[in-house]
């Protein structure tokens, strides 16, 4: 029997994936956590697998930093991150993490089991991209990854001074990134960017 | 010695910058000041004849619609057209054994001028007051309607819970299970308005990890449900399990004019004399101290000893915890 470890926070999806567990023959729910805060410590005190971890979690833990942990300490546990957040470095960290799948969550239990069987035949499961989402005229598509590091700094609240600081980039060229913001957006000041951008869930600083 | 004439008296009381008037009991004038003379002419257009007319006039009302009666409740305050205000009073007296009277008139335009100014300060309060008092009408009506919506995104999402796990089963061709049975009646029950539970806090969820990690949670005092103080509680409940071995953690808090503070032992193995703060401790440090609070750690027996205060910095650490997931 394949032993899970679920982390979620949110009620609703914990017990649909507790769920899923529970009616397949060959995995058991071995534990479920509300925050990623204490997943290496369950780990180390319990037999597990494989765990299902979301990345914004309880207690302002991330499961992607959790992970890295997990992976450093535990490397024999498999890991799959599961997000609804379109927030697009997620991807990237996670592979760096050593991360072994990382799954969009939708309600189709079939996909998720399919991730979580070829996980532990060894396969890593990326998805292609990040899901598309809108912030003001254009798709998330339309920014370029430094146009989303300063966006990304940007929810912050700091001034140019401190961004350009943070990001190795003079002051002028923070402005330019947000005028150009600004522009393909139609979102005419940074604060309105920010939020729109906050809203969406395209970038995300704090997990 | 100089004898006093009346001339000279006539004169200095000329100077006075009230009005006075002394006469009989009759009205007969016996000494009138330039003041009163000038007032009495701005009012009536001419001398005075008789000091009780014109007094009796000066009570009831005056002809000239330009000068006021101000309501100084039974004194007799007038305001005349240039601005001025003046009160007027009359005054029993005796001169020798003969009764007299004296009218008086004193010009109190700043002390109105500052009366004016005050009632409309106090009006100005009064308006905040009110304002204030609407406010917070209002904001209970918001929370009567934050609560409601909580409710019914709740309910929604109990319901949508149910409608996911029963569309699984049905896709499996399974059987309606009790569980699924148990999920529908309690959503019904939502449904038809029984009281739903409140979520426990961030408290909560680390009192429930303790609980899975095997680890006996003793708490003294009432923990705030302040994001902060459960984060600290769950790297001490890490620190516990991963280096102490601990069965057992004890916390005694205190919440004392709005500074939390919390004293974390643990009945695990005690840490080398010298404590080396991993991440998870030092970044809570680093909060704390920027909260403008302390933290201690002890190695042997192994203590936390921690305070800061409830409210945040402007420049503090970001308390959210109820962002969007």
């Amino acid at each position: 029997m394949i032993r899970v470890l679920i982390v979620e926070d949110d009620p609703m999806a914990r017990q649909l994936l507790e769920l899923y567990i529970g009616q397949q023959n060959d995995y058991v729910l071995a534990g479920s956590l509300e925050s990623a805060a204490f997943a290496l410590s369950w780990c180390l005190k319990n037999p597990v697998d494989v765990i299902l971890m979301d990345i914004c979690t309880a207690l302002h833990a991330s499961g992607l930093r959790e992970a890295e942990k997990i992976k450093a300490a535990l490397p024999a546990i498999k890991i799959v991150l599961i997000t609804s957040q379109p927030e697009c470095s997620f991807l990237s960290r996670a592979r760096e993490a050593g991360v072994d799948s990382f799954w969009y969550k939708n309600p189709d239990a079939r996909s998720l089991m399919s991730v979580l069987d070829r996980t532990l035949a060894g396969e890593s499961v990326y998805p292609q991209a990040t899901p598309e989402v809108k912030v003001g005229l254009v798709s998330s598509r339309d920014f370029t990854p430094r146009e989303l590091d300063v966006l990304r700094e940007l929810l912050t609240g700091d001034s140019n001074a401190q961004i350009a600081s943070r990001l190795f980039m003079s002051e002028k060229n923070v402005r330019n990134y947000i005028s150009q913001m600004m522009a393909k957006t139609g979102l005419n000041t940074r604060t309105k960017l920010a939020v729109a951008a906050d809203r969406a869930g395209l970038v995300n600083k704090d997990y | 010695m100089r004898r006093i004439s009346r001339r000279s008296v006539r004169e200095s009381v000329d100077f006075l910058g009230m009005g006075v008037c002394y006469c009989t009991r009759s009205g007969r004038i016996l000494l009138i000041n330039k003041q009163m003379r000038t007032l009495a002419r701005r009012m009536t257009g001419h001398d005075i004849s008789n000091a009780l007319s014109f007094y009796d006039l000066v009570r009831q009302g005056l002809p000239d619609q330009e000068i006021l009666r101000l309501d100084y409740g039974h004194h007799i305050v007038l305001h005349f057209p240039q601005g001025d205000v003046w009160e007027f009073s009359r005054q029993n007296l005796r001169l020798g054994r003969k009764p007299i009277l004296l009218l008086q008139a004193v010009e109190i335009t700043d002390e109105h001028q500052l009366r004016t100014q005050l009632e409309q300060n106090t009006e100005a309060l009064q308006a905040l007051q009110n304002r204030l008092k609407q406010y917070s009408q209002n904001l209970q009506e918001v929370t009567v309607m934050e609560e409601r919506l909580q409710t019914k995104i709740r309910i929604h999402s109990e319901l949508g819970r149910v409608l996911l796990a029963s569309r699984h089963a049905l896709s499996l061709n399974q059987p309606v299970n009790e569980t699924l049975k148990d999920q529908w009646k309690h959503t019904l029950s939502l449904l038809k308005g029984a009281p739903v539970e409140p979520d426990g806090g961030a408290i909560s969820i680390v009192q429930s990890a303790a609980k899975q990690l095997g680890v006996d949670l003793h708490i003294q005092g009432t923990i705030p449900d302040h994001p902060l103080a459960a984060e600290i509680l769950a790297e001490a409940l890490n620190n516990a399990v991963r280096h102490g071995h601990a069965s057992a953690m004890q916390v005694i808090c205190r919440t004392e004019h709005q500074i939390i503070s919390m004293e974390i032992t643990n009945n695990g193995i005690p840490a080398a004399d010298r404590v080396l703060e991993g991440g998870g401790l030092s970044g809570i440090r680093r909060r704390v101290e920027r909260m403008g609070g302390s933290l201690k750690v002890q190695g042997t027996p192994f203590c936390i000893e921690v305070w800061f205060p409830t409210q945040e910095r402007s420049d503090g650490y970001d308390s959210s915890l109820n962002r969007r997931r």
